[in-house]
């Protein structure tokens, strides 16, 4: 499969970092096209560094960054931003318009989209997030959850070819964060966009093809879910929860249940026990 | 101390074309001691409600009951600041109230404030730093060079350094990760037993509720819609969903487990411990 | 929960001075500006005065919001009339009382400034009442526009302008939030000596620039990751729409103007 984000050896610091450690340590990645990749790893382990280096706003110290093709210098900044969008965190403060429309607009303002073309782009999108009854509104009748629906849609109205959430659902109440998810799910249905997600949340995680762990600045392991989440209680000191089966797994050892240590679904659990049971 | 709302109606911006009714006509008991859990959607009334609870809002009509004070619409502003001395407030993302030099004296601005002598009051805020898992070694640096997880926690001590006799938490964990919520949620329910403080808690998480509660209030639209043991309220998993409220993990995969053959629980279980022991029960038949 | 903080003082409505193009409305308030300092008789005042009713009658917004827009003056107006009133000397006297002395001019002198006063607070808060924020911003940058030559970063100073102005509800929000955490914890913001007061704003201050300089930092990183560089190649999303009835009110304010030109006496 073709390659839409390489990472070639990347290293960083910041500047203020006084401890004389580098924030990423000579990362090296590849990420697919099309891919869902979830990034996990407990706090300061360089996560949101490392996805700010994909478009230029963390310039790395070594190493090279490669997206679509293309090796991200001064030249191509501007290009790549165009094919890689952002939904960071708070809902709050990455909202610059002064209304839903200008704010889904604002990208294709920065690029120079001519404006008929423009208001054809922001309604679409706003479509595609189902937010465009709101077009008018201003932020502060929105919820945060709504926000970030209108974040995705001015990230969408570029057309980019890679997605990437950091956090953007950590803020969130479980309703809207669902909501999220199912418009990331719709959307990565429709286009086939490379999604990346920075998350602490279990399903969320599970919801992607490949995780990658970070811890220190280094990527120590990658894998399906089936592969992580094998890691069983490890997994909460990674910034993750441990999954219900495997919770639940190691309380009925206590009760002398014979389980599988292979990791289970909880499906795969539920089935298990019914097949336990009615043998009984 | 018990608090008791009776017939509490609450409407903002009152008078004016503004207006807003954000509490309908509740009535609630949360006796001390108890753990009580607040769920509802965001706008459901909670964080307007729990404002009555450390009485920041005075009810438009109604009352609060507040141990034996009685706070109604005409209570004068002045009786209330020491009331909410006996009433700790962990807000949502506390750590937004930051603002002293140090942490130890961030922690102590608290008891300062009822008129607490500094060196006590400083000795108190250590002694909190302590509690919340604050190393002494932050105690003198500025709150603005520690982590956000750490933040939160002098943040709580700041709380805690009133010595309340109830603690009220709003969504005290949302933003951190698994690992962080769960350390605080132990904290809580330490001093819940230990230190006999009523807690209430607002929160999205239904394990918590689950795990913790012995009360659960399920607020709609400015209404309290039921009260019960988190027993009763998680047994109608229909009930929630029309509101689009979920049930704790272990409920649902209880109740998928229950579809299956020959499957029944004496009690519905609501922590990973309880499934478990009724899953060896069960296979055990 | 939000509990609806309106910023400015507009109240939305379909009225004919509602849908008047911003640019028109910016520029024909500082034209209106300039003639009531054209002004120098009763006749000239009774037309402004006469022009501003009609304005107001147009906008169909209620006069108790007009006589909002007086109030924070008001101490200023009744200051400098009396100003006006006992330090103008004259030729006909009408009152002596030691060393107290009022002259004809000097009420006359008063009456003007007065009416002065009301006129530009009338018409700049008809303009606030019945223009959006950020409309204002909008027809201040087009309005600018020629500056861009002298090498003014007229569009960054909009944008950053509508930015503030989308800000405001937020940073209220947040004043509250934190007044509350401050005053669970046994803060009394309204009582004390004044110095004590200006202490108690600390507690205020402080986490509200923490928490300012912190969305700055985030929003500057979202801006950046959607392709914002500055500079003026930008394309604009909203458009301000010049129509027929625009050219004929401008036409109206420069005949005003004109005939207050023509009866300065």
């Amino acid at each position: 499969m073709d390659t839409i984000i390489e990472l070639d050896c990347v290293s960083f610091s910041y500047q203020y970092d006084d401890t004389g450690e580098d924030t990423l340590k000579e990362v090296s990645l590849k990420i697919s096209k099309g891919e869902w990749l979830a990034i996990i790893g407990p706090n300061g382990s360089g996560k949101s560094t490392l996805v700010k280096t994909f478009n230029g706003i963390l310039p790395v110290r070594s190493g090279r960054v490669l997206v679509d093709g293309e090796v991200l210098s001064d030249e191509t900044v501007w290009e790549i931003r165009k094919k890689l969008g952002m939904v960071f965190q708070n809902p709050e403060n990455q909202f610059v318009g002064a209304t839903v429309g200008d704010d889904v607009a604002f990208g294709l303002e920065n690029h120079g989209v001519p404006r008929d073309e423009m208001i054809h782009r922001v309604e679409k999108a706003l479509e595609t997030v189902e937010m465009k009854e709101f077009i008018d509104r201003e932020p502060s009748s929105l919820s945060g959850g709504q926000k970030q629906r209108v974040a995705i849609a001015g990230i969408l109205a570029l057309k980019p070819q890679v997605l990437v959430l950091d956090e953007s659902t950590s803020m969130l109440d479980p309703r809207a964060r669902e909501e999220i998810m199912d418009t990331i799910r719709y959307i990565k249905e429709k286009t086939g966009m490379t999604v990346i997600s920075i998350t602490h949340n279990i399903d969320e995680a599970a919801e992607a093809s490949r995780i990658i762990i970070m811890e220190e600045g280094r990527i120590i392991d990658e894998g399906d879910s089936r592969h992580i989440f094998s890691k069983g209680e490890q997994l909460i000191d990674l910034g993750l929860d441990v999954p219900f089966a495997e919770r639940l797994k190691k309380e009925l050892k206590v009760q002398n249940i014979q389980v599988p240590d292979d990791y289970m679904t909880k499906k795969e659990l539920r089935d298990w026990l019914w097949t336990l049971n009615s043998k009984m | 101390m018990d608090i008791k709302l009776e017939n509490v109606n609450h409407v903002y911006n009152l008078g004016t074309p503004m207006a807003v009714d954000a509490l309908r006509g509740i009535s609630l008991m949360i006796p001390q001691g108890s753990y009580t859990a607040l769920v509802g959607h965001t706008g459901s009334g909670k964080s307007t409600l729990l404002q009555h609870l450390n009485v920041l809002l005075k009810p438009s009509s109604g009352q609060v009951i507040l141990g034996d004070q009685v706070i109604t619409a005409k209570s004068k502003d002045a009786e209330l600041k020491s009331l909410r001395r006996h009433i700790g407030t962990v807000f949502q993302f506390p750590e937004a109230q930051l603002f002293e030099e140090t942490i130890v004296k961030d922690v102590a601005f608290g008891p300062q404030n009822y008129g607490m002598h500094q060196e006590k009051a400083m000795d108190l805020a250590r002694e909190m730093l302590q509690v919340v898992g604050v190393d002494e070694q932050y105690f003198n640096s500025s709150p603005f060079e520690l982590s956000g997880g750490q933040q939160r926690r002098v943040a709580i001590a700041g709380v805690l350094a009133l010595e309340p006799e109830v603690l009220i938490l709003d969504e005290p964990t949302a933003g951190l990760d698994p690992k962080g919520q769960y350390e605080l949620m132990s904290l809580f329910s330490q001093l819940h037993k230990e230190k006999k403080i009523t807690i209430i808690l607002a929160t999205h998480q239904m394990e918590y509720v689950a795990e913790y509660a012995d009360q659960v209030a399920v607020l709609e639209a400015g209404t309290l819609v039921k009260t019960g043991h988190p027993r009763e309220i998680f047994a109608d998993q229909a009930w929630l969903k029309e509101r689009q409220l979920d049930v704790p993990e272990v409920v649902d995969f209880a109740n998928q487990l229950a579809e299956g053959k020959n499957w029944s629980y004496p009690e519905l279980p609501l922590t990973i411990q309880e499934l478990s022991d009724s899953i060896a029960h069960q296979l055990k038949q | 929960m939000s509990q609806g903080i309106v910023i400015g003082q507009y109240i939305p409505g379909k009225s004919f001075i509602h849908r008047l193009d911003p640019r028109l409305k910016v520029s024909a308030t500082v034209l209106f500006l300039i003639t009531v300092f054209l002004a120098n008789n009763w006749l000239s005042y009774a037309v402004l005065l006469a022009f501003t009713i009609l304005a107001i009658f147009l906008s169909e917004v209620s006069l108790r919001f007009f006589a909002n827009g007086l109030k924070p003056l008001l101490l200023l107006i009744i200051l400098t009339v009396f100003l006006q009133i006992f330090f103008t000397q004259g030729e006909i006297l009408l009152f002596n009382w030691g060393p107290i002395q009022i002259y004809q001019e000097g009420l006359i002198n008063a009456a003007f400034i007065f009416l002065r006063f009301m006129l530009i607070i009338f018409m700049s808060t008809l303009l606030t009442l019945t223009t959006m924020p950020l409309e204002i911003t909008d027809a201040i940058e087009y309005l600018l526009r020629p500056l861009t030559r002298i090498k003014v970063p007229v569009y960054a100073i909009a944008l950053m302008l509508s930015i503030a102005l989308r800000f405001v509800p937020t940073l209220m929000e947040e004043v509250q939030k934190i007044m509350n955490a401050q005053r669970a914890r046994g803060m009394d913001f309204s009582e004390g000596s004044f110095i004590q007061r200006l202490k108690n704003v600390v507690p205020l201050l402080i986490p509200l620039f923490v928490s300012a300089f912190n969305r700055a930092d985030d929003l500057a990183i979202a801006m950046e990751s959607r392709g914002y560089q500055g500079g003026d190649h930008r394309t604009k999303y909203r458009q301000l729409n010049w129509m027929k009835q625009d050219t004929f009110v401008l036409f109206i304010y420069l005949l005003l103007g004109g005939l207050i030109l023509y009866l300065r006496s």
